[in-house]
């Protein structure tokens, strides 16, 4: 028997035992109907034979907020009788991920049990420095079966290949626009634009220049979701960061065509011509925001935009679309915006396997589908769209919704150790080259991605 | 005599009383020397190591020597956050203290009437706090809605983007910086109590205006005051972060990245520890030199007699 295959051998073994563990180790699952709000829901409700309770860091705020007590509310209920109790916290600016709040507790021992983040770019920077627990044997434990997830989702998940962020939802990036203004403007709103040339016609259709200025944009590049580091440069097909070669790259064709595009409708407009549109409190659940108030025909943003449409202008017609992008980029496809859960490092076994259960909890559709009906988020696993009332009611958005998010090349980009300074830096810079015109956008991009290759390197 | 006048030994100073007087007043102040040894000297001293290191918080330091140091100064952000603050430092203080006396002044002279009231309208901007007061100038600052060009377009001027503008960001948190200068004021105002209107008398005799009484009398004589708030203002500008930080987040393209914003993005968003180490140091360094350097020209201890 060749070292190879005593080896193989040996793996295989291990991998009986492992599974024979995990299935003696499998849980007691049984059902319980808890209140979760006003509405009651069938849940799972695990034993695995401890109790006692967990703290738990929530980034949500205002509605937000309000669903995640409702949702501690009902695990504390199925819960009630294993002497199980989640004590959450209401943690802004992402669990204290964005505000250093999180670090420090990590470092001073007071970190809670468990936490949940909307910025799971930072967070992926927190698992590569070794600020959170693997996850991959406590999944095992409480049976949570992550091999459907959708692949863009587990970019995320795992650094080295060791699982250290769960999914609770996530998000599809798309275009929004007003079939009245395309209307005025000539163009067909049934027909919105599929690639880069045909948003450019219909940016330039929609926009009205004044003597003093202008009166309406077709669309702000860097508006919304196209403020975020990465969003508009992945689907326009770039890949800012190979987690291979463990190289940066920020000067591929696709992303050059990317910032290219961005300067070349700064140089048009004039960037601070376009950002006296936006500046301000008029921010995406404010009814001051461009699109509401008629100032822009199209914007880039997520599924959560049509809650806030709703809310705010309730009156204003919009249609949504596929982001359209350049040749040589990702056709009907999405990065993902994750909200994920993660159990800081330092939190003993015990508190770990409680605070798993609210994981496993959470993922269930029961529990979300307040969250998926109210913000249009999306399941993790595709099948489990068949249980939203969005889709058993027949609902065109979310129907696109689903087909983006079956993508294969839908994906959270630039996870590395350096990620959180890695988009800021390509903030900086993208701003650098909308005010500053006769910048060069090869040269500039090559000397970012130096510098944080530098930076990467040296972790 | 004298000599042994001199060796005499005040009995008190050996006595049980004053050892026990002295432990006790130890006891007393034994709280705060803790809390400094602990929570100000040590972090001083561990910043200082830390600088030298590659520190992320949750991993150990690293010893690097002085690569952060090095490092810093190829560093493009740190280099725009400390032109940044320069110009606040040489366009932001000088203005707004020059507002501030101005005001002062205006408010001491005994023949405007209403100035009681006026004092109060000055101050009340201190009181609100800070996160409320970025909240509003975000409005007052607002290109098509704010005040400021509202005002600015009556008299046919179209306003530029404040706060979304490379050029006018910075004036515009200067302006911000002159709405707050009510502590200031009132610090002048204590300040002119003191001036004796003896000299305003005589200097009135002598056939000097208000200018003249001004340039020659009250401006040399708050000289000290002003030293020291011009002082606390610099100190101000290299600590200042919550306006940049809720305002603008060091945008546009980093016209409002100031020094202390970019230290602790290095440090609480990047894990930076060691890096926003060196930072700090730097700051205290060339912040000492520019007080002892202010000290130096504005002669502080000196008082008009002794020049």
């Amino acid at each position: 028997m060749t070292l190879r295959n005593r080896r193989a051998l040996v793996i295989a073994g291990a991998m009986v035992l492992s599974a024979a563990a995990a299935y003696s180790a499998s849980a007691d699952v049984t059902t319980k109907t808890v209140h979760m709000g006003d509405r009651e829901i069938v849940t799972e409700v695990v034993d695995l034979g401890i109790s006692g309770e967990f703290s738990y860091w929530s980034c949500f705020t205002g509605d937000s907020a309000t669903w995640d007590q409702e949702r501690i509310d009902a695990f504390n209920e199925a819960y009630e009788d294993l002497g199980i109790k989640c004590n959450v916290q209401f943690v802004p600016d992402g669990a204290g991920i964005n505000n250093g709040k999180l670090i420090s507790a990590i470092s001073g021992g007071t970190a809670p049990d468990l936490l949940i983040t909307d910025n799971p770019t930072s967070a992926y920077q927190y698992a590569a420095e070794g600020s959170f627990l693997p996850l991959d044997d406590i999944l095992t434990e409480i049976d949570l079966k992550v091999d459907d997830f959708f692949d863009g989702c587990k970019d995320v998940m795992y650094y080295d290949d060791v699982c250290y962020l769960v999914p609770q939802d996530t998000n599809v990036i798309l275009l929004y626009y007003r079939p009245d203004t395309a209307e005025e403007c000539g163009l067909d709103p049934e027909n919105p634009p599929t690639n880069l040339d045909e948003l450019n016609v219909w940016a330039d259709a929609m926009t009205v220049a004044t003597d003093s200025g202008y009166d309406r944009f077709g669309i702000i590049p860097w508006l919304d979701s196209g403020d975020d580091a990465f969003v508009l440069p992945y689907i326009f097909g770039a890949n800012p960061y190979d987690s291979e070669s463990g190289k940066i790259n920020l000067t591929d064709e696709q992303m050059v065509k990317y910032m290219t595009w961005v300067q070349d409708y700064a140089a048009k407009y004039d960037p601070e011509k376009i950002n006296a549109f936006t500046s301000g409190l008029g921010g995406m659940f404010s009814p001051d925001h461009p699109f509401m108030t008629g100032k822009v025909g199209m914007t880039i943003t997520g599924n959560w935009f049509s809650e806030a449409l709703r809310q705010y202008a309730p009156d204003v017609q919009y249609k949504v679309c596929p982001v359209p992008v350049p040749e040589g980029g990702r056709v009907k496809s999405s990065t993902f915006g994750c909200n994920v859960f993660a159990i800081p490092y330092g939190t003993d076994e015990k508190q770990a396997e409680l605070a798993s259960l609210f994981i496993r909890f959470c993922e269930q559709g029961s529990v979300n589908e307040d969250n998926f009906a109210q913000w249009r988020s999306i399941p993790v696993i595709d099948a489990a769209f068949d249980d939203v009332s969005l889709t058993k009611n027949g609902d065109e958005m979310y129907a696109l919704e689903r087909e983006i998010a079956n993508s294969p090349e839908n994906g959270i980009p630039a996870l590395c150790a350096v990620s959180a300074e890695l988009s800021t830096q390509f903030q900086t810079v993208r701003e650098s080259l909308i005010y500053n015109t006769d910048l060069d956008v090869t040269e500039e991009l090559q000397k970012l991605q130096d510098q944080m290759q530098l930076q990467l390197d040296t972790k | 005599m004298a000599k042994e006048k001199k060796k005499k030994v005040n009995p008190y100073k050996t006595s049980v009383m004053r050892r026990k007087e002295a432990r006790n007043g130890l006891l007393f102040v034994l709280p705060w020397i803790i809390g400094f040894l602990a929570f100000t000297l040590y972090p001083i001293a561990a910043s200082l190591y830390y600088s030298l290191c590659n520190y992320t918080v949750i991993k150990p330091p690293r010893f690097i020597g002085t690569a952060n140091y090095r490092a810093l100064f190829h560093d493009a952000t740190f280099l725009a956050s400390c032109r940044n603050t320069l110009f606040m430092i040489c366009v932001g203080v000088p203005v707004t203290t020059v507002v501030a006396v101005s005001v002062s002044i205006l408010l001491n002279y005994k023949k405007l009437r209403g100035t009681s009231w006026m004092r109060v309208v000055f101050f009340i901007p201190t009181l609100v706090p800070t996160v409320v007061a970025c909240l509003l100038w975000i409005w007052v600052m607002q290109p098509d809605t704010g005040i400021v060009n509202t005002l600015l377009r009556y008299i046919g001027i179209q306003g530029p983007g404040w706060l979304s503008s490379v050029k006018w960001a910075k004036p515009a948190f200067i302006l911000m910086m002159i709405w707050t200068c009510g502590n200031a004021i009132i610090i002048y105002l204590a300040g002119l109590q003191d001036v004796s209107e003896t000299l305003y008398d005589a200097a009135a005799i002598d056939g000097a205006g208000f200018f003249k009484q001004t340039i020659y009398i009250t401006i040399p004589l708050l000289r000290p005051t002003i030293l020291y708030n011009v002082v606390t203002l610099i100190i101000g500008v290299f600590q200042w972060f919550t306006e940049p930080y809720i305002m603008t987040e060091g945008g546009p393209s980093n016209a409002t990245m100031f020094y202390s914003l970019y230290l602790y993005q290095n440090a609480f968003s990047f894990f930076k520890m060691g890096y926003a180490s060196a930072q700090a140091y730097i700051m205290l360094v060339v912040a000492m030199l520019v007080i002892l350097f202010l000290f130096r020209v504005l002669k502080f201890g000196e008082t008009e007699m002794d020049s």
